[in-house]
């Protein structure tokens, strides 16, 4: 009776020890798996939802502010606020639209940080918030033509190349009584 | 096994549960925070729509959009379309690819994305969100631009102004010549018009052409007017206007002026707002004799505020001529010739400091002086004697000392020459009367008031001298005889007397069998008598809370004469009412009668009187009720009966009614009209039929009657005071003097002397013929019955007494011996209890009791060098009360204090006796009788002038678009001097004058109650420069500062008077000339959907119409009109908006459809401006982006 007892015990076991491996072993493949995708997918909303928010707020504060002071055009980074291309909501300014779109270009406007190792772009997404982000900017006209601006085309920033994360933000505003619209990419 | 499989299944369900929460977590927190990217695609799609929104807004793109569907917002509508693709063209480019979009206005759909298959069908989003903007100026079907004007009497060809010259309160005497300037260069005169006082005929030049004759009227507070024949006489620039009086004597101009209506191009006035002014003189040849004024608008320049130049020719030896302003006598001169004299503002400026007070007088005290007032202008002589020009009203008692003293040195006999000329003199000026007082220990003798000189000169022959000096006798007895006052009407003497009778308190209401009752009837009410019981089956149901009311509606009923009888009525309801008029509340409950077959209620103005429910026979009468009676109103009353029948026994209507009541017995007021002739009150009624009766009248077992009583008397003089009526009325009694009524009595009195004493305002009485008269009403019974009615009627004439004196008071009223102590340290007088009482201080005590008591006024004598000096001045000007001298008197300078000798006494009396009649019959006109003066001693010429410079900062101004009306307010109409003048709301007041009529006497004082005072506020007073007014100027008209004066209600109150103390109220001519500012310009108005036009018909403030274009060009069919019968326009034009509103600007309160400019339409333009292109104010819209994905 004794020895029935045990040997019907160890086909138990086993078998039922195998079983339950494997299962175990499914559900902790799944888990990690979801685990991964999960934590993916966290990371990746977590990086386009600061994208835009940061993003959002620099396309606004662009299209919607003058900027601070009003004449930053000439001044250097220690002495602005803010950087804004309106002169009233949504009024674009041509002046501050070329001085921004050349920032870029330390030949041709001074060194805005007074840094030679920290660039005019550098300065720009240090002024709009976006230290931890790329952006680029394009302005177009209603048929989507790049604007030309005195011989300037209205793009400037970093042109995203193998970015991870992008976004854009659509805008438009009035330039010189002209609807433009405006596409701020941000990316990392 | 069993347990084993147990155990296996408990592990699963662990593992499962244990791997559902694992994957649970795990979900949650990516949901968690992946969530977030939904939240910012919403927000992102939100941002997208207020980018788009705002941008199109800006770029005015939104308006085009919603300007098309304004314009017809009909699905399909060409506009519409437009809209729809203009919305797509933009919307499709801006906004991100796939994202679908709806634009609505005013949730009218203009384009929806849902066709584009490329964009997110909306039934297919997942997330939607939208934006909204609020425009203004839209609405559907609406215009989007519009039209406003504006009109005005700018640009005008005609405008009326007016010109006016002012006469001084006194101008005189001789031929007078005034200046008048008109200032328009262009002015067309229109009109001239003339308003004067004038004392004697003339005949009127301008410019040198004679323009019509006139009559005087004498000096009087009244005026004529005159529309003058020669107004093209008048040129523009400087009109000399000549008055030549034809008559020797009152060769004056008691105030008024002329003035020349003139048309003017110019819309503002050439000489408003300037900084200097002259008051010009008036030319006279003659005697130089101006009572005028002048007003500074401005603040004078301390540097050159004013300067004077005087021109005249004089030829009088011994005689002065004399500069007064404001009080301060700047010049006198007896100088012979021709005389030209400049007095710069430097020269007046050191007179006064020189000669008034002192040296730390300062130039701005001078500016001060003289600024924003009216000042009195006083320029002529003073050495003539004041002629009255009317009939006196003073009664003056000689006091003369016959004590042993005055039997000395001839002093009695000069005293009684002095006595002699004073009656004389005094009663040279018919209506005086004087009484005489001869003292010596006491009262010697006396005469009473009289104007009978004979009798007056033997009682001073009469006098002798001896005993001792008593003034306080003298001026006890002097007081004694002026205190009472003046009976006009006596008691017991001869009356006009009309008698009524049958006047009986009970008055029928309602009389029995009367017609004119409306009723209704009710039928299938029930069979009963009760009429409480109307049941609701009543056909017509009447309403039963408001049938028997006094207001319910019987209008439809039928009319039925009463008594309204029908035997074979059944189960009926009537309902009858009764419209009556009480003209006098009831004295006591009232009595119904009522004859009802069956049952009955009444009310007397819906209040329940009584009701019978039985079912009665129907006589006369078949209930007899008390009607309280607080039930009946004077005026409409209503009695209201409902009457109920049944069937068989209790069938038939028969009903008849009468209502009475008692009236007062004893209120003449409650006197039937029967017993009421009318206007039997008042003067102008002819009561030549009625019986004479003396009174008092007496019928004590008279019953039910009315009498009337009427007393005609006359006064020669404007009173001082209020008079007295003394009534005796065993009943009722009412009073009117000339219509005013002065007091009544309803009760049942007793018929004594005096019944009732009451005060008669002195404004109802009339210089001239005057007629009091009372209504006398008795009723029946022994309380009420009998007539007994006397009156008296009695005023206070100008009282003065003239004490002379040769020593001291030495004897009191009390007591028999002189007084032992030797002048001046008397002793107290017997019974006086004080030592320091004496006999002198008693005569100063009787002397202020005389004045303070009965404003008797005392002058005082002292005669020789043994006279009393100190304490006949006292007597004269001492204050008992303040214990010191009277205001501007004092022991050097008592004005009604004389000291004569034998030589001069009789000069003095004279000069008293001249003064005293002064007091009532004070003139402004120089009695040119006294000496040796023609018209011809005495030119003064029109180059006179006072001139002024000031500033401008209180001036009144005038604002863009302003002009200036001048206005003139109604006459008064009333002696007291109260008038009014209105200056409408959307006008300024700028100035304004009140002219007064003063007559004999000064206008002395003005107050004005307006919206810019604080109540009644002194605007003037004449006292203000000086207390005798003989030597101030007199205003015609008294300038209002601007700051007094408000919008709307302006009260004024201008009176006269021969003294501060002695007010003789006013014209009933006066009147206020005042300007206003009115704007003649609208601002822009609502915009119009058109620009408009018309043909407008004007109706002016005399009733006069006009018709013109507006604009001039307008050759439209459409017809307006601003008239008192209609106003019509279109108010969707512009242009007619416009002019209305300059109607209504110009149609001052109270708005009447008329307008109070006049303009000749061929004369004027209307020119309006028209500004096309604005956003008219409909709307707002709401234009809504709805955007989802």
């Amino acid at each position: 009776m004794i020895e029935m007892q045990n040997a019907r015990r160890a086909q138990v076991l086993s078998g039922e020890l195998i079983t339950a491996c494997f299962i175990f072993s499914l559900v902790l493949v799944y888990v990690f798996f979801l685990w991964d995708t999960t934590t993916k997918n966290i990371l990746r909303s977590e990086i386009l939802y600061e994208m835009d928010k940061l993003g959002t707020g620099a396309v606004e504060k662009l299209i919607r502010t003058p900027g601070y002071p009003e004449d930053w055009t000439n001044k250097l980074l220690d002495n602005i606020s803010s950087m804004g291309l309106a002169n009233e909501s949504r009024m674009l300014d041509r002046g501050k639209i070329l001085r921004f779109i050349n920032l870029m270009d330390a030949s041709e406007y001074d060194d805005l940080c007074n840094d030679a190792l920290i660039s005019n772009y550098q300065c720009s997404k240090h002024l709009l918030g976006m230290e931890k982000y790329e952006f680029y900017l394009t302005m177009t006209d209603m048929d989507d033509n790049i604007l030309n601006l005195e011989g300037w085309n209205c793009s400037t920033g970093n042109s995203p190349v193998d970015e991870d994360y992008l976004i854009s933000i659509p805008r438009s505003a009035i330039l010189d009584d002209e609807i433009v619209k405006i596409s701020f990419v941000v990316w990392t | 096994m069993e347990n084993r499989g147990y155990v296996l299944m408990i592990d699963a369900l662990l593992a499962l549960v244990f791997l559902l929460i694992v994957v649970t977590a795990i979900f949650s927190i990516e949901y968690s925070m992946t969530a977030r990217t939904g939240v910012t695609s919403f927000k992102e799609l939100h941002y997208t729509s207020e980018n788009v929104l705002s941008v199109l807004t800006d770029k005015g793109t939104l308006d085009e959009i919603v300007t098309l569907w304004a314009e017809n917002s009909t699905p399909g509508s060409a506009e519409m379309i437009n809209a729809s693709n203009l919305s797509r063209e933009y919307l499709e480019k801006m906004l991100p690819p796939g994202v679908g979009y709806r634009l609505t206005i005013d949730d009218e759909e203009i384009y929806n994305s849902t066709l584009d298959t490329s964009r997110t069908s909306e039934s297919d989003s997942i997330a939607s969100t939208h934006s909204t903007r609020i425009l203004a100026g839209y609405g559907s079907g609406l215009p989007t631009l519009a039209y406003t004007s504006t009109a005005s009497l700018g640009s005008i060809t005609g405008k009326r102004g007016s010109a006016y010259v002012y006469f001084g309160g006194f101008e005189g005497q001789g031929n007078i010549t005034k200046k008048l300037e008109i200032e328009p260069a262009d002015a067309n005169v229109t009109g001239a018009y003339m308003e004067l006082n004038p004392g004697a005929n003339f005949t009127l030049y301008v410019n040198g052409e004679p323009c019509g004759s006139y009559a005087g009227a004498g000096l009087s507070m009244s005026a004529s007017s005159w529309t003058l024949p020669c107004k093209d006489n008048f040129t523009t620039g400087w009109n000399v206007i000549d008055i030549n009086f034809t008559e020797n004597e009152n060769n004056f101009i008691g105030g008024g002026y002329i003035r020349v209506d003139y048309s003017t191009s110019q819309l503002q006035d050439v000489s408003f707002g300037k900084l200097y002014d002259k008051f010009w003189f008036p030319g006279i040849k003659g005697l130089i004799n101006i009572y005028s004024s002048f007003y500074v608008p401005g603040i004078l320049k301390t540097n050159k505020g004013m300067d004077i130049s005087l021109h005249y020719k004089h030829n009088l030896s011994n005689v002065s001529i004399f500069l007064n302003i404001g009080g301060y006598e700047l010049y006198r001169s007896d100088a012979i010739g021709e005389r030209t004299v400049t007095l710069s503002w430097n020269d007046i400026w050191k007179i006064f400091k020189d000669k008034y007070y002192g040296p730390t007088f300062t130039k701005d005290n001078l500016s001060d002086l003289f600024s924003r007032r009216t000042i009195p202008v006083k320029f002529g002589t003073d050495e003539f004697y004041i002629k009255h020009t009317g009939t006196g009203s003073s009664d003056a008692i000689l006091i003369t000392d016959v004590s042993g003293s005055m039997g000395w040195g001839g002093k009695l006999t000069a005293a009684k020459v002095a006595d002699k000329k004073f009656v004389n003199t005094v009663l040279g000026y018919p209506g005086m009367k004087v009484g005489l007082v001869s003292y010596e220990s006491s009262v010697d003798d006396t005469h009473p008031l009289s104007d009978d000189n004979v009798s007056l000169i033997n009682e001073i022959d009469g006098y002798s001298a001896s005993g001792c000096t008593c003034i306080s006798c003298g001026i006890q007895e002097a007081t004694d005889m002026l205190k009472e006052p003046f009976e006009v009407i006596e008691d017991g003497e001869w009356w006009k007397r009309e008698r009524y009778s049958d006047c009986k308190a009970l008055v029928v209401a309602i009389n029995s069998s009367s017609g004119n009752w409306k009723y209704n009837i009710s039928v299938d009410c029930g069979d009963d008598c009760d009429p409480t019981t109307t049941p609701p089956s009543c056909v017509p149901p009447l309403n039963p809370t408001e049938w028997n009311t006094s207001g319910f509606n019987d209008i439809a009923w039928a009319s039925v004469n009463l008594p309204n009888d029908n035997d074979s009525a059944q189960n009926e309801t009537r309902y009858y009412r009764k419209h009556f008029t009480l003209l006098y509340p009831a004295a006591d409950d009232g009595t119904l009668y009522v004859r009802n077959k069956r049952g009955v209620e009444c009310y007397l103005n819906g209040k329940f009187i009584e009701k019978d429910t039985s079912c009665s026979s129907g006589t006369y009468w078949d209930n007899t009720w008390t009607v309280d009676m607080s039930f009946f109103n004077v005026g409409g009353n209503v009695l209201a009966c409902r009457v109920k029948c049944g069937e068989g026994t209790k069938d038939g209507i028969r009903f008849d009614a009468e209502l009475t009541y008692p009236s007062d017995p004893c209120d003449p007021t409650t006197a039937s009209l029967s017993c009421t002739p009318a206007g039997w009150n008042t003067s102008g009624f002819d009561d030549s039929g009625w019986a004479n009766v003396n009174l008092a009248d007496v019928s004590d077992n008279t019953e039910n009657k009315v009498r009337y009583y009427r007393k005609n008397f006359t006064v020669d003089h404007p009173l001082a005071g209020d008079g007295t009526l003394y009534v005796r009325n065993k009943r009722g009694v009412e009073c009117y003097l000339n219509g005013n009524f002065i007091g009544k009595d309803t009760s049942c009195s007793s018929g004594t002397y005096w019944d009732n004493t009451w005060t008669v305002d002195k404004s109802f009485f009339n210089v001239g013929g005057n007629v009091l008269a009372c209504r006398v009403r008795c009723g029946e019974g022994a309380s009420y019955k009998g007539i007994r009615f006397d009156a008296k009627l009695a005023y206070n004439r100008t009282r003065a007494m003239l004490v002379m004196s040769d020593g001291y008071a030495n004897k009191c009223l009390l007591g028999n011996v002189c007084n032992p102590g030797s002048p001046p340290n008397m002793v107290g007088c017997p019974n006086s209890g004080d030592p320091n009482y004496p006999a002198k201080i008693e005569a100063i005590d009787r002397a202020c009791k005389a004045r303070d008591l009965y404003d008797i006024t005392v002058y005082s004598v002292g005669f020789g060098a043994g006279a009393d000096e100190i304490t006949l001045k006292k007597i004269a000007c001492w204050d008992c009360t303040a214990n010191d001298w009277l205001p501007g008197e004092g022991a050097s300078n008592c004005s009604r204090y004389y000291k004569g000798s034998t030589a001069d006494i009789e000069k003095i009396y004279e000069d008293i006796a001249h003064d005293i009649a002064a007091a009532t019959i004070d003139s402004q006109q120089i009695n040119i009788t006294f000496g040796s003066v023609s018209l011809n001693n005495i030119v003064y010429y029109n180059d006179s002038y006072i001139n002024f410079e000031y500033g401008s900062k209180t001036l009144p101004a005038l604002d863009f678009g302003d002009t200036l009306l001048i206005l003139e307010s109604a006459r008064f109409g009333n002696v007291l001097g109260d008038g009014d003048f209105f200056v409408p709301n959307n006008t300024r007041p700028l100035d304004a004058k009140v002219i007064s009529y003063s007559g004999e006497w000064w206008t002395d004082r003005l107050a004005i109650n307006s919206s810019e005072t604080s109540g009644w506020e002194k605007a003037y007073n004449l006292s203000d420069f000086g207390y005798v007014y003989k030597y101030l100027g007199d205003p015609y008209f008294v300038s209002i500062n601007q700051d007094k004066l408000g919008v709307i209600d302006n009260l004024v109150k201008i009176g006269t008077g021969k003294s501060p103390d002695e007010g003789m109220g006013a014209s009933q001519d006066d009147k206020v000339i005042y300007m206003i500012a009115m704007k003649t310009i609208t601002g822009h108005g609502e915009p119009k959907r058109i620009r408009g036009g018309c043909n407008w018909t004007v109706e002016f403030f005399d009733r006069t119409n006009a018709t013109f274009l507006a604009p001039f060009d307008y050759t439209g069919p459409l017809r307006c009109s601003y008239t008192n019968a209609l106003i019509s326009y279109d108010e969707e034009s512009s242009i007619d908006d416009a002019v209305y509103r300059l109607f209504d600007f110009l149609d001052i309160e109270p708005k009447d459809g008329r307008v109070d400019i006049k303009f000749n339409p061929d004369n004027i333009a209307i020119s309006t401006e028209t500004v096309g292109g604005i956003r008219s104010l409909w709307g707002p819209v709401m234009v809504k982006l709805i955007l989802w994905t």
